[in-house]
């Protein structure tokens, strides 16, 4: 695993200097007139994060945002397909041409900032500091010394690591890192971990299904943050119709009904 | 629940058999031609086929898939997601393949090779109908070993999104907070490579009649 | 029709295995090739079957010439005139006997299989090795896989029969079994060269006995 992370990091560093020294590609101009001429956008998502996107039963995919996306998409006019990629590589995805959009709980960062052109925020998340129910954890400094689980790659882990001082406390002076949100759970109840930092979305799905009894939330947290769609910097056609057709959605009350679908606010 | 996951599993596990088995049946074949050409070819061709080999042994399966698949389209050739991980697959256990057939061709009896030649058949039929029959039957533990390999190296593809079984399982435990869909996906591949096992003993059986 | 090596040398590395050797095998004769092991017995045999360049010297069989000082001239129109029984045999295991013996006519001669096997067949018979066509080679006995191999090497009716060591692998009976054949193909007028060590076998086999050393003239 600590390998693959390793060539992982330094495959990305490699294509991100390669894209670095391309003067003209398509990805650099604005993509709009192309992706009306083909008649879809491609939605990168990563299938493994319930209840924004997921599979059900049938393998069909299906979450907040597959419905989010839908419904920007009639308003846009255009067909969205979805494509899975690895979490890790979105940004390589994107600006590579092989998606269009990232739309799966894409949480606005000052880092990813340099990297892609993000949308208005549709969803607020905050970033939970979860222990188990009998936990002697209750704040923010209690957390020095011991052992804190994040995803790798997600803005949990950079919310962390945004408080150097704390991070720098914690066992082996940084967060352990997992591949996915659930990773991190089993890791906390297996009693590796004494506390996850995780969206807050995800956190409140994953213990409704897993039992809410079982955990403690603190009332310290890491941050608010936003999500929005990611897409590449030169589309600032693509970026205002999704702002539109997003407003849209808060507007006609749709958004409003999918809160209540996935989350019963 | 586990009807639940199942229906994704299964079709994780499809995707899985699917790069296998299309892996396997051009890997295989092009390892046999490609040892033919390096064996006949000269001084020239050599070094092109040890770097070839180093290249493909020397770095992770992980790494060619996405240098394939994301780094080619920067010098001009832009792969299908599918497309790369066949080309990735096929080139890395070609390499492996290789590998293993010369080893074997190696512990074939030179004598066969020059009866082949006394009797004036041609260095193709000495190869193909002499030495490669008498190595595959040697090579069949190692390429076994390769195949079961294959079975389970499958799972680097999740990193093009493709959903085969490992990421599958994944998603599932994400779905539903439980970590019973890893213990279905660990069934799931011992079912598969059981099978696989149970396949190749028949047909070392098979071609061990002499 | 005879076979003619005429001031053949060969090295290896620095050392000289032969130098200046002649050596002419005709018609009906069984030349028996005598001397200790690591002689160069053997590498003389695999010069005359084509298996090994030697650096000088001229090799010739009825008309086609193998090689000349260290080149290959015709090695392909060669072989087929000169046949050679293996030490070990090296017959292929993975086919039967009776395709051991057929595989190569139907391939290089243009024989059609059943016209083949008839005469496959045929050969087996006279080598009283008939019951074994459809057995594979490692089920057969050193003596078996000695006669398996002779029949194989006639089955493209050479003009010189080479045998490397023949009795080294069989008991006493199958040897003199192996003198029977030898001098029935001398009959049948192929020309034969043994090379041995066992002297017994050569007195009784042979019609003709040479040593390496004498072979060597010192113009």
């Amino acid at each position: 695993m600590k390998s693959r992370k390793v060539w992982m990091s330094l495959i990305s560093l490699g294509l991100l200097m390669m894209s670095g020294c391309q003067a003209k590609t398509t990805a650099q101009q604005d993509s709009y007139s192309t992706l009306q001429a083909r008649g879809k956008v491609v939605v990168g998502i990563d299938d493994t994060f319930a209840p924004m996107g997921f599979r059900d039963e049938n393998n069909e995919l299906t979450g907040y945002d597959i419905d989010m996306a839908q419904a920007v998409s009639e308003k846009l006019g255009l067909t969205f397909e979805f494509q899975t990629i690895d979490w890790s590589m979105k940004e390589t995805e994107l600006n590579a041409g092989n998606i269009d959009l990232i739309w799966n709980g894409y949480s606005i960062t000052e880092t990813r900032k340099q990297q892609v052109a993000f949308s208005e925020p549709y969803l607020e998340n905050r970033q939970l500091i979860i222990t188990l129910a009998d936990s002697a954890i209750m704040t923010k400094d209690d957390l020095a010394g011991q052992s804190v689980a994040v995803q790798k790659e997600s803005s949990a882990l950079e919310a962390v690591m945004a408080e150097a001082e704390l991070a720098a406390k914690l066992k082996n002076g940084a967060p352990e890192e997992f591949d996915t949100n659930i990773d991190c759970f089993m890791d906390l109840e297996a009693g590796r971990s004494q506390a996850i930092v995780v969206d807050e979305v995800l956190a409140r799905y994953v213990m409704k299904q897993r039992g809410l009894d079982k955990y403690k939330v603190l009332d310290d947290n890491f941050g608010t943050e936003q999500y929005a769609v990611g897409m590449r910097k030169s589309d600032a056609t693509l970026l205002s119709k999704i702002n539109e057709a997003m407003q849209a959605c808060v507007e006609d009350g749709t958004q409003a009904a999918l809160n209540a679908k996935w989350f019963g606010e | 629940m586990i009807r639940q996951i199942l229906p994704s599993l299964l079709a994780g596990a499809g995707v899985t058999l699917q790069v296998f088995a299309l892996t396997l049946l051009l890997s295989l074949p092009l390892a046999c031609l490609l040892q033919a050409f390096q064996q006949f070819s000269g001084r020239l061709l050599k070094p092109l086929f040890r770097g070839y080999i180093t290249l493909m042994r020397g770095t992770p399966l992980l790494l060619q898939l996405m240098f394939i698949f994301f780094g080619m389209p920067y010098l001009g050739l832009t792969f299908s997601r599918e497309a790369s991980i066949l080309i990735a697959f096929t080139l890395n256990y070609t390499a492996y393949f290789i590998e293993i057939l010369r080893g074997a061709l190696g512990a074939v009896d030179p004598g066969q090779a020059e009866a082949g030649k006394m009797l004036g058949f041609s260095r193709r039929t000495i190869y193909f109908r002499i030495q490669l029959p008498q190595a595959l039957r040697n090579a069949m533990p190692a390429i076994g070993n390769e195949v079961l390999n294959l079975v389970k190296d499958t799972s680097l593809i999740y990193v093009l999104g493709a959903s085969e079984l490992l990421k599958a399982g994944r998603s599932a435990v994400n779905t539903y907070a439980t970590a019973l869909p890893f213990v279905v996906v660990g069934l799931l591949y011992l079912a598969m490579c059981g099978g696989f096992s149970w396949i190749l003993s028949r047909i070392e059986k098979r071609i061990s009649y002499y | 029709m005879s076979c003619i090596a005429e001031k053949c040398a060969k090295t290896f590395g620095a050392d000289p295995v032969f130098e200046n050797v002649s050596l002419r095998i005709d018609q009906g004769e069984i030349v028996c090739l005598m001397g200790p092991s690591g002689a160069g017995k053997t590498t003389l045999l695999r010069c005359l079957c084509g298996l090994e360049l030697p650096e000088k010297g001229t090799i010739s069989l009825s008309g086609t010439v193998l090689c000349q000082d260290g080149h290959w001239c015709d090695p392909v129109q060669y072989r087929q005139k000169i046949g050679l029984v293996f030490q070990n045999w090296n017959l292929f295991p993975h086919w039967t006997v009776l395709r051991n013996l057929t595989e190569a006519p139907v391939r290089l001669k243009g024989m059609s299989r059943e016209e083949a096997e008839k005469k496959a067949r045929r050969l087996l018979e006279q080598l009283k090795i008939e019951q074994k066509a459809q057995a594979y080679p490692n089920s057969l006995s050193g003596g078996q896989k000695q006669r398996a191999a002779i029949a194989r090497a006639c089955m493209l009716a050479p003009e010189i029969l080479c045998f490397d060591e023949p009795t080294s692998a069989l008991d006493e009976q199958s040897a003199l079994d192996v003198t029977q054949i030898i001098q029935d193909l001398a009959a049948q007028g192929l020309g034969i060269l043994v090379v041995t060590h066992d002297e017994q076998f050569a007195r009784r086999t042979g019609t003709r006995f040479v040593r390496l050393n004498e072979l060597q003239s010192n113009s």
